[in-house]
């Protein structure tokens, strides 16, 4: 496989195109059709991509020096795109790394990121570990549930309040642990921290996010959208300046430094390193 | 219990890898290289007072002297690892070959690799340059928890820093050296983590674990020789160049040397990162993080993550090495020490575990497949007081099929937890079935204890 032999024309098939794309495989072929046969299904229209989607998964394949490298970060540029995993999206992904759709829908069924329902504007994250769960996690992640559901019928894992993808609607998940232990209970909105959670700033946070507000994460760049960041992940980080004004963003907590800030407050070091650390000879061969 | 005298040779906090944390903009190239950073580059590709480069092989040679070992939670010796990479130019060494960083951390309990590419990313760019050029690699991926978004912008941007900086890219700083660096997002997936997993992950395959042999020394990423290792090895990798070997070694101890970040988290009153010599005990640590929050009593712990087995309240003087843990019958692991006071339960905190192994079980191998699986059935049956005496064997009984016999760790890992948790606290789990029929308990379902192996 090589990156060059990655693209497949057939991604902008139009019925001019039909005779050559009905050779591919015989789900690929209806799609051209005026009138297919109503038992059959539709096939994917993997031209619902536009230019620029088309050429940032090429430049993803060009990363790699196998195509298929690509595919994780092409599904994560693809939720950008369409808010979800789509059929239309496993079979593009299939036609520009050359693999079965099937082997695609293996590797999206098989991560926990890529959403097969559409997903929220917002996506909020509850870490429901046993070390954040004990410190309150469960109780936010049930809460949470019960704010964003309605009367008697709590959201459930991977559920959306709102329409998806309109301004406000909130996809609420229960998330393994994120990293962020000395920082618990944590919860994540589109992947920004919100560190040392309780019950009422979760649903301080939550609120907000269904008002239309972007509350400021503890940790991380300002809030945009869940499809905002799933490009950044592929990625996509814009124009040298807004990566560098993201990168800026907050990152140090007060536990992160705690160790260092005890060190220094006590004058304690490691050794000091000599001038010139000496290197080994250079070992003989055997 | 084993108990080694301490090293009183440093002081109780060692910063080496956090000693740049408290700087302002630490993540920033400018602060980096003030700080000296980028010189261990220097002295490796250009060589000090025209003494030239360093021969790769030095290199490999100064990582096993200093006795470095993986800091991904397996404890592997560094320099073996990198000295298992075929170096002929003909035979299995031609061809690329590769250097993975595993930063896909996850491991209940660990947080001290993203905290580390949050605040000084460049000290990992530093040290994949170092590792690249010894193991003759000129492509370097950089695996980043999907999740960890902050940490992908930061690494991101540090690598396009040392790009404009003449640090990667070809011929770097005139040696003739090239290394491209590739920052490749997850997307969520424990078992990622696992080395060859994670290469199956970064062909864009599921994270499914390899049979080994071949190791990934040989037969890595797109089969070529890879060299996997986790970000806190790879940012320590540096100040080993600069120090040297025998600098490394006056911290620690004698076959864990160096410093070690601590990640301290749960019931303890000031939780955090805190950096210092291997071989600590958690009473020196616990007096670092200012104690039991509220002074309720430890009740377990863990050493070094949710997949290495329990401690009490008795392995307060446990060293924190490779080896202490493994003689008090645990694991270091990646150092993620999550306390526990008596207000928890200890089969509800296995439970809690359990669910965790039963979801991100990779289902390539039976024993964990099925056995999580059935874990979690049993574990949330006793938890909710419909459990029977009996159980406690079965549980036994599932890891036994498990530990040693999936075809990863993490199989191992999802046994750790039960196994502890009944041999210190059996009477815990006991006390649950006791309590049945209690008010409100539900009379346990015959057909679910049959399939489960109970016979009621």
């Amino acid at each position: 496989m090589s990156s060059t032999e990655g693209g497949n024309p057939a991604y902008t098939a139009r019925p001019a195109d039909a005779a050559q794309a009905a050779d591919q495989t015989s789900s690929e072929t209806l799609s051209t059709l005026q009138d297919p046969p109503v038992e059959q299904p539709l096939a994917p229209d993997t031209g619902v991509f536009d230019e620029q989607t088309v050429a940032r998964a090429r430049q993803i394949i060009t990363r790699y020096p196998e195509s298929r490298s690509a595919l994780l970060p092409m599904l994560h540029l693809l939720q950008s795109v369409q808010g979800h995993i789509s059929q239309e999206g496993i079979a593009f992904c299939a036609q520009e790394l050359a693999l079965s759709t099937a082997e695609v829908s293996s590797v999206t069924s098989f991560y926990s990121m890529y959403k097969r329902k559409p997903c929220g504007e917002h996506l909020v994250s509850v870490c429901t570990n046993t070390l954040c769960a004990a410190l309150g996690g469960d109780e936010i992640y049930a809460r949470l549930g019960q704010r964003l559901g309605s009367a008697g019928r709590p959201l459930h894992h991977e559920e959306t309040a709102g329409e998806p993808g309109t301004p406000g609607s909130v996809t609420l998940e229960h998330a393994e642990c994120l990293a962020a232990c000395d920082l618990a209970p944590v919860l994540q909105v589109n992947y920004e921290y919100f560190d040392n959670q309780t019950v009422e700033s979760a649903i301080e946070v939550v609120d907000g996010l269904r008002r239309g507000e972007r509350p400021a994460p503890t940790r991380g760049a300002p809030l945009t959208s869940w499809r905002d960041v799933e490009l950044q992940i592929a990625g996509f980080f814009g124009e040298p300046e807004a990566l560098r004004a993201a990168v800026d963003a907050p990152s140090a907590s007060e536990e992160t430094l705690v160790g260092a800030r005890l060190a220094e407050l006590r004058g304690w070091q490691a050794p000091p390193m000599p001038d010139e650390g000496p290197l080994p000879p250079v070992p003989e061969k055997k | 219990m084993t108990q080694r005298p301490t090293s009183p040779r440093t002081s109780p906090l060692t910063p080496v890898l956090t000693r740049r944390w408290l700087s302002p903009r630490s993540w920033d190239i400018d602060t980096y290289t003030q700080l000296e950073g980028y010189s261990a580059v220097g002295k490796v590709l250009v060589g000090r007072a025209g003494e030239g480069a360093a021969h790769p092989d030095q290199l490999i040679q100064l990582i096993k002297d200093s006795g470095l070992r993986g800091r991904g939670g397996a404890g592997f010796p560094a320099g073996m690892k990198w000295g298992f990479i075929p170096q002929d130019e003909d035979g299995p060494g031609a061809g690329p070959h590769y250097l993975v960083i595993n930063a896909d951390e996850g491991e209940p309990g660990t947080c001290k690799d993203v905290p580390l590419m949050m605040a000084d990313p460049h000290s990992l760019i530093e040290g994949c340059i170092i590792t690249s050029y010894a193991v003759r690699a000129n492509k370097c991926f950089i695996y980043v928890r999907g999740e960890v978004l902050h940490c992908l912008r930061r690494v991101r941007n540090a690598v396009d820093e040392a790009y404009a900086a003449g640090y990667l890219g070809s011929d770097i700083l005139g040696s003739g050296f090239d290394l491209d660096i590739v920052v490749h997002a997850g997307a969520g997936c424990y078992e990622a983590g696992e080395e060859t997993a994670l290469l199956d992950s970064l062909e864009g395959r599921r994270a499914q674990p390899r049979l080994k042999p071949p190791f990934p020394a040989t037969k890595g990423l797109y089969s070529a020789p890879t060299v996997v290792n986790n970000v806190e090895t790879i940012a320590t990798v540096p100040y080993i160049v600069s120090g040297g070997s025998e600098w490394f070694r006056s911290m620690g101890t004698e076959k864990s040397p160096g410093p070690k970040i601590y990640s301290v988290s749960g019931h303890v009153e000031h939780p955090g990162q805190y950096e210092a010599p291997l071989g600590t005990t958690l009473r020196e640590l616990l007096e670092l993080v200012g104690g039991m929050k509220d002074g309720i009593p430890l009740k377990f712990w863990t050493p070094g993550g949710s997949s290495t087995p329990l401690l009490t309240a008795e392995h307060l003087d446990v060293p924190l090495d490779f080896e202490g843990a493994a003689e008090a019958g645990s694991m270091l692991g990646t150092t993620a020490i999550m306390v526990f006071n008596e207000t928890v339960s200890v089969p509800w905190a296995v439970m809690k575990w359990t669910e965790f192994y039963k979801h991100e079980s990779c289902g390539k191998c039976t024993p964990c497949r099925e056995g999580t699986y059935w874990l979690e059935l049993v574990l949330q049956r006793m938890v909710r007081h419909e459990g029977t005496p009996s159980d406690v064997d079965t549980m036994l009984d599932v890891c036994d099929n498990i530990l040693g016999r999936s075809f990863c760790a993490l199989g191992d890992g999802a046994a750790s937890p039960i196994i502890s948790g009944i041999q210190y606290f059996r009477q815990e789990f006991l006390d649950l079935c006791q309590a049945q029929p209690g008010e409100g308990a539900v009379a346990q379902p015959e057909q679910q204890a049959e399939l489960a192996g109970v016979r009621p």
